[in-house]
């Protein structure tokens, strides 16, 4: 798989400058890419953008060669449940429900029978650690414990394409390393992975960088 | 391989978990739908249960009753008329009554003399006998102590007069409205003999249909001279049928119109109040995945469990709540009515929250500053 973009630019509604100016780059597969850029760069939009959650202002979006930008809600949705994985700065995780529960989510509505996304689910934990905490509530977790199990969400539907934003800016550098590691083992077996973070120290180990300004 | 869409039992599972967390949203939810729809059958249930009574004590035997006189002998009914009276839709049953005759025991001569008449069509279900609802031609049927004046010791026997004789078989009692027939003889004869009739009865099936049925026999009957006819029916009764029937109805419909339009503004707000709540749960299921329609179908899946549970409970309540007022349930056309359009309420109700739902942008949401 690949994306690419072309002359890629938002501008929020609000805002008078572009949050995202004329980008042009091409993601593949098998690839980890760290995304750098101080505040208000436009990481976290480009995310956003390659995601199909947002509709770019101008330029192009094509995963492989589907021109991707001006499909209608009901499709991005089903490419982002089929092939997107995302993890978030703050796991984002729903309070009310278990932490395999959180995984199964992901699986479930990307179309998984529940046995499957359960046991993919409960592989998952237990490969990050987490395991004994699958029945565990968000609130009954520590940080870093709820970005693993956020990060097993991402993983559940073995997804082609995996966003993180600022993944580990919440975690100490145990957990960090244990992201970063699940990150790069995903690229490594295919996936498209795209990180947007402040952490140049570890961007600069990366073969794949993109560096946003203002 | 992932097919991108949510297998219908996500929605179940989803569904069940949204009816605990959060919990209280989903207890008022259904206390809304409860108290609405216990209220519908504490108002509407009970006016129309007493209305239905008035209605039944309208659409009496008397209430529905015809009868098409000929007073001075001249008007020429035939018998045929009752065949044909009888095949009117809305006619429940016909029966023709002919001029009375003295009659008294062949065998006794000088024995005390009684009042008969030919009967024509099928005995009505207002007549009770002791022989079954045929009486054949020179058959004769006895009013209640009639068989003992004529000195029938076993209940049967001969009478005779100038013009008519016939074989006692049993006897009959008739209740409302042919309890003027219970003094008489009454003798079995054909629709099809030349005689002619001094009275006939037609009973409709609703008195609500009296006024439609009553110029249907009028057109129907066969008669020499109609003019000299005279047609007599409850028509103020039917009026009040219909003028009862009708303001029930209107009533009845401006009553329920409100409380199920209460109900859906009630749920509505009860929604937003949730969808606002969970917000972030929305944006995070947006990311994963899930579509607008996903998420309008979880809100609505959410709002008519609220609405089943709660509607299905008062609906039950309801029922009893009637019958302990009114000693009878209500009609289970209206209680499922009711029930059904609860949910219908709460399903309207969670159409514009379930929309804002699907219209949050996730992006806002999940973007930390």
């Amino acid at each position: 798989m690949q994306i690419q973009v072309q002359d890629l630019e938002h501008r929020y509604q609000s805002a008078g400058s572009p949050a995202l100016s004329k980008l042009s780059h091409t993601f593949e597969a098998g690839t980890l890419t760290g995304i750098t850029g101080p505040s208000g760069a436009g990481k976290s939009t480009l995310l956003y953008l390659l995601a199909l959650m947002l509709t770019p202002s101008a330029g192009s979006i094509r995963w492989d060669d589907q021109d991707v930008q001006d499909l209608a809600d009901a499709d991005r949705a089903r490419l982002r449940a089929r092939h997107v994985g995302f993890v978030f700065q703050d796991a984002v995780l729903d309070l009310s429900r278990t932490a395999l529960d959180n995984v199964m989510e992901a699986g479930w509505l990307a179309g998984l029978r529940r046995e499957e996304s359960a046991s993919r689910a409960q592989e998952l934990l237990d490969r990050f650690g987490v395991g004994a905490r699958a029945t565990y509530r968000p609130g009954e977790v520590s940080g870093g414990q709820a970005q693993r199990i956020a990060l097993c969400r991402a993983l559940v539907k073995n997804p082609e394409i995996i966003f993180a934003d600022e993944p580990t800016g919440n975690l100490d550098s145990e957990s960090a390393d244990v992201v970063w590691r699940a990150l790069a083992d995903a690229a490594s077996e295919g996936a498209i992975v795209i990180v947007a973070t402040h952490d140049s120290k570890r961007v600069a180990k990366l073969p794949n960088r993109l560096q946003l300004v203002p | 391989m992932n097919s991108g869409t949510p297998r219908p039992g996500y929605f179940v599972a989803d569904a069940l978990h949204r009816l605990r967390h959060p919990f209280i949203p989903t207890v008022v939810a259904m206390l809304v739908a409860f108290a609405g729809t216990t209220a519908i059958f504490a108002t509407t249930g009970l006016a129309v249960a007493s209305q239905q009574r008035t209605l039944e004590r309208i659409n009496s035997p008397q209430g529905r009753l015809i009868a098409v006189t000929d007073p001075q002998g001249s008007a020429g009914l035939s018998p045929e008329s009752v065949e044909v009276v009888s095949n009117i839709s809305g006619v429940e049953w016909a029966v023709g009554i002919g001029p009375a005759t003295d009659v008294s025991n062949a065998a006794i001569p000088g024995s005390a003399i009684v009042t008969a008449r030919r009967i024509y069509g099928e005995l009505p279900p207002a007549i009770e006998t002791s022989h079954g609802n045929q009486l054949l031609p020179g058959e004769a049927l006895a009013g209640p102590d009639l068989a003992k004046q004529l000195g029938f010791s076993q209940g049967v026997g001969a009478i005779e007069s100038r013009t008519l004789s016939a074989v006692v078989v049993g006897n009959f009692s008739a209740g409302a409205p042919l309890t003027r027939l219970n003094g008489e003889l009454l003798v079995g004869a054909s629709t099809s003999d030349s005689n002619r009739l001094l009275t006939l009865w037609v009973s409709v099936s609703d008195v609500a249909h009296l006024q439609t049925v009553t110029r249907a026999v009028t057109s129907a009957l066969v008669v020499e001279s109609p003019g000299a006819l005279r047609i007599d029916t409850s028509k103020d009764l039917a009026l009040l049928s219909s003028d009862v029937a009708a303001e029930l109805a209107t009533s009845a419909r401006l009553l329920v119109t409100a409380l199920l339009l209460a109900v859906a503004i009630l749920i509505g707000i009860l929604q937003f109040g949730r969808v606002s709540g969970m917000a972030k749960d929305i944006g995070r299921s947006r990311a994963l995945g899930a579509s607008r329609s996903t998420i309008v179908l979880q809100i609505l899946i959410n709002a008519g469990a609220c609405g089943i549970v709660g509607a299905g409970l008062g609906t039950l309540v309801g029922v009893i709540l009637d019958f302990a007022l009114t000693g009878q349930a209500p009609v289970a056309a209206f209680s499922l009515s009711v029930g059904i359009l609860m949910v219908l309420a709460a399903l309207a109700g969670s159409i514009a929250p379930a929309i804002r739902a699907a219209r949050l942008d996730p992006v806002r949401i999940l973007r930390v500053p």
